[in-house]
């Protein structure tokens, strides 16, 4: 068993290039790695939680007052309900994302709401301000709560948009081929959608350009830094690049004479740190979704020799150049 | 061009749209000569199916004669009349190579979207969503055919639009039905709904030698129809009797041998568990009402088969995975790999074995498709399956 393990993990470490490798002893182990799944259940938790609560408010708005000592009328009867529409809004949308720690920040604010209507109801006649008082702990609980895991949902989050994205996928081609193909690199242009072109310069560096929204016109020039024939190639932005970027490309024979599996590496350092990630297309998220679409194109390319193309995109293409 | 477009709930329009053009080497352009409203059409009628966009030509049952073809294509030409198949397949890659078509690996441009909702993407289907390619269907007068080498089929003379036009989909999807049984002599097979994809389920199994078949539905008509042309051997309407108690009697206590789900996402009962599914979907909280599939799993004998060929999009709810696990049954499922059934069909057509137009109630312009989804969705005037002539 022993032996098994061992080549597992260096089968794995061959399959991963160095430089990832050591972003991941940069991130957290044990105990700490196992934290974010525990705070996607929280979160579930809390969506769940939230759910109930605002179908108490919105379907028996009169006994939900009447049990947190709130002044009986119909104004605050439809406060109430209101209040249980918000409720279950934030629950069903913060438990369909990957990453609700927006939606978890959107409940702390209407805690917040909370507080202070409560507050204010303790001056209204009627008011049992002992229940209202009771009430209030209960949402300062809940606060708490929801801040606690909206602050470890968010460092999640965070720690998902740092980290390169992955893909691979199986093509059947040879490694040498598919390889030979990858490492003319004025080919990427035909399968990558974002990179208008890649040029091969006299120094052995590549001039790589961006086909960037809005005439924002990125480019920069990069240099393999790894090489070997139908195995592997590793190249990144050289120093003072405006886009600091590295990555790293695949081959290895699929099982069963499949043809290949091509696994790709990307990172990004955008241009204007951590907010303008968020902001741009080259958010994570974004590049995992391009990532993949690239490579399908490539598979299209090395499997029947074009790129397919949908009606759809080429009314919108139509419709685009009529505007222009 | 006319066009039958999608615009949202209960609202498809007639349009003039650009005529298609080839975008890629292998492309043809088909002019469409009949063309037929699929019950899976009815869903996104239904609005069921994400990711459709307004404007959306639809339609993927439909045949006509090659106006164009692109200069990579060899064995099509221009003026051959054809049937196309609703999956989109390169015929090349390694699902193709196994002859699973609808599951082609490069007919699919956005399969990043169908990525995100089920894991990994199909193939490519004409009319039918964002998420399965953005193809424009053939509910028009022109189409355009990717791969024209690898799906179209040519038709024989002799035979009549109407004989063939359902080799694109519901012939073959009930025949793929029938054989995922692995029907053996003396089987009784039990088929949850008579529409048209229901009636060739029926017929198939007749022709792979099951003994009896039993149809079951509430449409007096549909049910008729699966007695007289089907070749159905007993009828159910459940709407008129205990369900489980019928089976029960039909097969000795046995239960069917093996058990096809026809129907799909939108199923309909009399029972409490119909307003529980049409509930929880309000709530969005199942995508799909699976109320067919559960009677299917709990009526099948010990040991039997369930062959779902009605359409699923998203999650189902309550499912009776106990009752699958402890009985040994085997679930069969899939897209029609449509491809591998034209020629074997075509054969079984030309040799007088069926003749798949039994089905059709109406004939009407293209210019009435509204008409049509309205007529076909209410199942009225008998309605069962509608061609359309542009």
């Amino acid at each position: 068993m022993e032996t098994t393990g061992t080549e597992a993990q260096a089968v794995s470490a061959r399959w991963r290039s160095d430089a990832m490798e050591a972003d991941r002893r940069d991130q957290p182990r044990g105990v700490a790695r196992a934290l974010p799944r525990a705070i996607g259940r929280a979160a579930i938790g809390v969506g769940l939680f939230g759910i109930g609560l605002g179908l108490a408010e919105l379907l028996a708005p009169r006994r939900f007052n009447g049990r947190i000592g709130v002044g009986e009328n119909r104004r605050a009867r439809n406060v109430t309900r209101a209040l249980g529409l918000r409720e279950i809004a934030n629950s069903i949308a913060l438990l369909g994302r990957r990453f609700p720690a927006p939606w978890l920040w959107a409940r702390v604010g209407g805690d917040i709401v909370d507080l202070a209507l409560l507050a204010n109801a303790t001056r209204a006649r009627r008011a049992r301000v002992g229940r209202i008082v009771g009430a209030i702990g209960a949402v300062v609980g809940a606060t708490v709560v929801d801040a606690l895991v909206a602050g470890r949902s968010s460092g999640r989050a965070r720690a998902r948009l740092a980290g390169p994205v992955r893909r691979a996928i199986t093509i059947a081609s040879s490694s040498d081929a598919a390889y030979r193909f990858w490492r003319e690199l004025g080919n990427l242009p035909k399968f990558m959608e974002r990179i208008e072109s890649v040029e091969e310069l006299a120094s052995g560096r590549s001039r790589w350009r961006l086909r960037a929204p809005k005439g924002m016109a990125l480019s920069w020039e990069a240099e393999i830094v790894e090489d070997r024939s139908a195995e592997i190639i590793r190249w990144q932005s050289v120093e003072g690049s405006e886009v600091t970027n590295r990555g790293a490309v695949r081959f290895r024979p699929a099982p069963g004479g499949q043809g290949t599996e091509i696994a790709v590496e990307l990172e990004y350092v955008p241009p204007a740190g951590e907010l303008g990630r968020l902001a741009s297309f080259l958010s994570n998220e974004a590049l995992e979704v391009q990532l993949e679409r690239d490579l399908r194109r490539l598979k299209q390319l090395l499997e029947v020799g074009e790129i397919v193309r949908s009606d759809a995109r080429s009314l919108r293409e139509r419709q685009r150049g009529v505007q222009r | 061009m006319k066009a039958n477009r999608w615009y949202g709930k209960q609202d498809v329009r007639v349009e003039t749209v650009p005529d298609p053009q080839i975008l890629n080497e292998s492309d043809a352009i088909v002019r469409v000569t009949s063309t037929a409203i699929c019950g899976s059409d009815l869903h996104l009628y239904n609005g069921l199916i994400p990711s459709m966009q307004k404007g959306d030509v639809l339609g993927h049952e439909f045949m006509g004669e090659v106006v164009e073809v692109g200069p990579a294509v060899k064995k099509l030409r221009v003026g051959d009349r054809v049937v196309v198949p609703f999956p989109i397949a390169c015929g090349a890659c390694a699902m193709c190579t196994r002859e699973l078509y609808s599951l082609c690996e490069n007919s699919n441009p956005n399969a990043w979207m169908a990525e995100k909702l089920w894991g990994h993407s199909p193939a490519g289907i004409f009319g039918y969503s964002h998420l399965l390619g953005g193809f424009s269907g053939g509910q028009a007068e022109f189409a355009r055919v990717p791969f024209a080498d690898v799906g179209p089929i040519k038709v024989p003379e002799g035979l009549t639009d109407e004989q063939v036009l359902f080799l694109s989909d519901i012939f073959p999807t009930g025949y793929m039905g029938a054989e995922m049984c692995g029907i053996k002599d003396g089987d009784v097979i039990a088929v949850w709904g008579a529409g048209p994809v229901g009636q060739f389920a029926i017929a198939s199994a007749r022709l792979l030698g099951a003994e009896r078949v039993i149809a079951i539905d509430r449409i007096p008509s549909r049910l008729a129809l699966a007695a007289a042309r089907a070749g159905a051997t007993d009828t159910i309407n459940y709407e008129k009797v205990n369900l489980a108690e019928a089976l029960n009697d039909l097969t000795g206590g046995r239960g069917p041998d093996a058990c096809i789900d026809a129907v799909g996402t939108e199923s309909h009962s009399r029972g409490p568990t119909y307003a529980y599914d049409r509930a929880k979907q309000a709530l969005m909280l199942e995508s799909d009402r699976p109320i067919a599939l559960r009677q299917a799993i709990r009526s099948c004998r010990n040991g039997g088969t369930i062959s779902v060929i009605g359409v699923y999009g998203g999650f189902i709810d309550k499912f009776p995975m106990g009752a699958v696990m402890n009985r040994s049954l085997t679930i069969r499922t899939g897209q029609c790999h449509v491809h591998r059934y034209l020629r074997p069909l075509l054969e079984r057509i030309q040799a007088g074995e069926i003749d798949p137009s039994f089905v059709i109630t109406h004939h009407l312009p293209l210019a009435e498709a509204p008409r049509g989804f309205e007529m076909f969705l209410a199942k009225a005037d008998g309605c069962e399956k509608v061609v359309l002539h542009a």
